[in-house]
C-alpha cells in the first residue's frame, strides 16, 4: 500500500513540479526557487490530475487503465520538455532577494532557528489534530471526503454523488479538486484509507508556508519571507482547518498562489508564462470552492481595469490573455460540471430570490450585525491582526518600484473578495448568526496566506530596518 | 537612531518568541482538552460497517431515528450515517424498500416501528437496524 500510495502522491507533484519548471526557467540551483517549484507543484499538480482523473470518468470510466495511462503519457511529455528546456539558459535574475541578507548575524540566527520551531510545533500540532480526527470535521466527512467515497465506491454510478437527493448542507454542487484528488489516490491503492486525505491536507497546509517563505525570500528577503512564515504557521484557525481536512486551505493555496506569480510577472515582466500560471491557479481556485470563481472575477475586473487605464496598454493587454488563457481549461472543467452534474446551489436557486434579495439588501441591521462579526471573528480567530496593524509603525513602509502594480491588483481582489463574501451573507437564505458562525472563519482564513504575502510586500523588510 | 535600531531588534525577536509560545500553547491545549476540538466520528462509523456490506452496491434507501428534536445533533447523526453508508443515499423518508434505522438507543423497541410498517431484517447492534418496507 505504503508504494501505490506514494505513487498516487509522487505523480502529481512531479506533473506540477516539471510543468512550473519548464514555464518559470528559473535557476534551478537557487534552494528558495526550488522550494518555491516544489511548493507551487502541490497545488498545480493536484489540480491537473484531478481534472485528467475527472476527464478519465467521463470518457472511459472509472477504470485504473485510463489514470494510469493518462497520468503516465503527461508525466513523460513534461520530462521530454523538461530535459530539451534543461539545455536553455535559464534567468539569473530571480537571485535578487537572496542578496539582501541581514548582517546581523545573531539575529539571523535567532530569526531561522525560530522559523525551524515555529515550523515544527506547527507540525505537531498538525499531527495531534490528525490522531484525534482522522476523519477531519464536519466539513471534511458531510462534504469532500463524503464525495470521495461516492466517487471511488460509485464505480460506473460515481456521479451519484451530485444527486439532488442529498442534502443541500452537503453541497453537491461544490467543485471537485478535492474530492477527486483523494477519490483518485484511492483508485491507485485500490481501497480506501484515511492516510489521503490527510496527507492530502498536509501538503496543501505546509505548501502555503513554503510559497510565502520563498517567494517573500526572492521577491523580498530571507527575514521577510521568515517572518511572514512566523505568522502564517503560529495561525490556530489555519493548522486547525488544514488537519480538519477544509476545502478552504486549498482554496488558500490557489488565492496565494495565483497573487504571487501577478507579482513575479510584474518583476519579470517578458515572461508570460507566469500570467498563465497565475490564471491557472485562480481557474483551480474555482475548480476547488465556489469562493474561487468569486476570486477568478475579481481577479479579472481588477485586471482589465488596469489594462485600460493603462500607459503600456499592449504589454498589459498580453499579460491579460495568459490570465484567461491559463484560466480557461479549468473553467471549461467547471462549466461542464455546473451544467451537467451539479443540482444548483441552494443560496441562488430559491424560487423567491428576487423578492428575498431586495429586502435584505435593504435592511440596514443585518449591515450592522455582519460587519460587527467581520471585526469580531477577525479578532478571535486572527489575533496576529492586531500586531501588523502595530507592525508598520516600528518597521515603515517601503514599496518596491517593481511591485507597486501588483500591490493594487491584490489589495484591490482582497477587498473585492471581503466585499463579496459580505454580500452573500447580506442575501443568505439561511439564519444570518448560524451562517456567520459556522462559515466566516474559513473565509477568513482562505484569504489570509494573500494578506500575509500582501502584507509582507509593503512593508519594510528587517534588513532594510535594521541598517545602521 | 540607536533607540529605533534596537526596538525593531527587540520587536523581531519578540515576534519569534510570541508565535512559538502560542504554537506551544495550542499543542498543550489539544493535548489535555481534546473535548475542545471537533469530536472523533471514527467510532459512529464503526457501528455501520457491517449494515454497509449486506446494503446494495447503488440506490435509495429511508432513514428513521428515535431523536426527538430535528436539531443539529440529529443532522450530525444522519449525515454520518450517510457517511458510512455511501454510495448508497438516505433520505429521511420512510417510502423506500429498505429503511436504515439510526437509534440512540442501542436496543431499541422495534414492536413499535413494526406497526409502522416497517419490517425489522436484521438488528446490528449499537442501535443500527435494517428494515424492509412493507408497502
Amino acid at each position: 500500500m505504503f508504494v501505490k500510495l506514494c505513487l498516487s502522491m509522487l505523480l502529481p507533484l512531479s506533473i506540477g513540479f516539471l510543468l512550473l519548471d519548464i514555464c518559470l526557467s528559473m535557476e534551478r540551483k537557487i534552494p528558495e526557487v526550488f522550494l518555491l517549484k516544489c511548493s507551487l507543484a502541490v497545488g498545480l499538480g493536484f489540480g491537473i490530475t484531478s481534472c485528467s482523473y475527472f476527464l478519465c470518468l467521463l470518457t472511459v470510466g472509472p477504470t485504473i487503465t485510463g489514470l494510469i495511462l493518462s497520468e503516465a503519457g503527461m508525466f513523460v511529455l513534461l520530462m521530454i520538455l523538461f530535459i530539451y528546456t534543461g539545455k536553455a539558459p535559464t534567468s539569473n535574475e530571480y537571485d535578487i532577494g537572496n542578496e539582501k541578507t541581514l548582517h546581523d548575524l545573531k539575529l539571523s540566527r535567532i530569526l531561522s532557528i525560530g522559523f525551524g520551531f515555529v515550523l515544527l510545533s506547527a507540525f505537531a500540532n498538525f499531527v495531534a489534530l490528525e490522531l484525534h480526527t482522522p476523519h477531519g470535521a464536519w466539513d471534511s466527512w458531510a462534504i469532500w471526503n463524503l464525495r470521495a467515497r461516492f466517487i471511488f465506491r460509485g464505480g460506473e454510478y460515481w456521479t451519484d454523488a451530485f444527486s439532488n437527493l442529498l442534502s443541500t448542507y452537503q453541497h453537491p454542487d461544490y467543485p471537485l479538486l478535492v474530492p477527486l484528488t483523494v477519490a483518485r489516490s484511492w483508485s491507485y491503492i485500490g481501497k480506501e484509507t484515511q492516510v489521503v486525505p490527510i496527507t492530502v491536507a498536509f501538503f496543501f497546509t505546509f505548501a502555503i508556508a513554503g510559497i510565502i517563505y520563498s517567494a517573500l525570500t526572492i521577491l523580498r528577503s530571507k527575514s521577510q519571507g521568515i517572518l511572514a512564515g512566523l505568522f502564517l504557521m503560529s495561525t490556530t484557525i489555519f493548522i486547525f482547518l488544514g488537519a480538519y481536512q477544509y476545502g478552504d486551505v486549498p482554496l488558500g493555496f490557489f488565492f496565494l498562489s495565483s497573487i504571487v506569480f501577478i507579482f513575479f510577472q510584474e518583476r519579470f515582466p517578458k515572461n508570460y508564462n507566469l500570467s498563465l500560471l497565475a490564471g491557472a491557479m485562480a481557474g483551480l481556485s474555482g475548480w476547488t470552492k465556489n469562493e474561487g470563481l468569486l476570486f477568478l472575477l475579481c481577479l479579472f475586473l481588477v485586471c482589465s481595469s488596469l489594462t485600460v487605464f493603462s500607459s503600456d496598454r499592449k504589454e498589459h493587454m498580453k499579460q491579460l490573455a495568459y490570465l484567461a488563457l491559463g484560466s480557461v481549461p479549468f473553467l471549461l472543467m467547471l462549466i461542464y460540471f455546473k451544467i451537467n452534474l451539479a443540482p444548483p446551489n441552494e443560496i441562488v436557486s430559491k424560487e423567491t430570490i428576487m423578492r428575498e434579495v431586495i429586502g435584505k439588501l435593504g435592511d440596514y441591521s443585518r449591515y450592522v450585525k455582519i460587519l460587527k462579526a467581520f471585526i469580531i471573528y477577525a479578532l478571535l480567530n486572527f489575533p496576529h491582526f492586531l500586531l501588523l496593524i502595530v507592525y508598520p509603525l516600528i518597521f515603515r513602509i517601503k514599496i518596491d518600484d517593481t511591485s507597486k502594480k501588483s500591490i493594487i491588483i491584490s489589495s484591490v481582489v482582497l477587498v473585492l473578495m471581503f466585499t463579496g463574501f459580505f454580500l452573500v451573507y447580506q442575501i443568505t437564505p439561511h439564519d444570518l448568526d448560524w451562517h456567520l458562525e459556522k462559515s466566516l472563519p474559513r473565509l477568513l482564513a482562505q484569504l489570509w496566506p494573500s494578506i500575509l504575502f500582501t502584507y509582507f510586500m509593503i512593508v519594510r523588510t528587517p534588513e532594510e530596518a535594521l541598517m545602521k | 537612531m540607536k533607540n529605533s535600531y534596537y526596538l525593531r531588534r527587540i520587536a523581531i525577536i519578540a515576534i519569534v518568541i510570541c508565535t512559538l509560545l502560542v504554537n506551544i500553547y495550542t499543542l498543550f491545549d489539544i493535548i489535555a482538552f481534546p473535548w475542545k476540538l471537533a469530536p472523533d466520528v471514527t467510532m459512529h462509523i464503526k457501528r455501520f460497517e457491517a449494515l454497509r456490506q449486506e446494503l446494495p452496491s447503488r440506490g435509495i434507501a429511508g432513514y428513521i431515528s428515535d431523536d426527538t428534536a430535528d436539531d443539529y445533533a440529529s443532522e450530525i447523526r444522519i449525515y454520518l450515517a450517510q457517511y458510512s453508508l455511501a454510495p448508497v443515499i438516505l433520505v429521511r423518508s420512510l417510502d423506500q424498500q429498505l429503511v436504515v434505522g439510526n437509534f440512540r438507543n442501542s436496543s431499541p423497541d422495534l414492536e413499535i416501528y413494526n406497526r409502522m410498517g416497517l419490517i425489522p431484517q436484521k438488528n446490528y447492534g449499537s442501535g443500527v437496524v435494517l428494515f424492509k418496507r412493507e408497502f
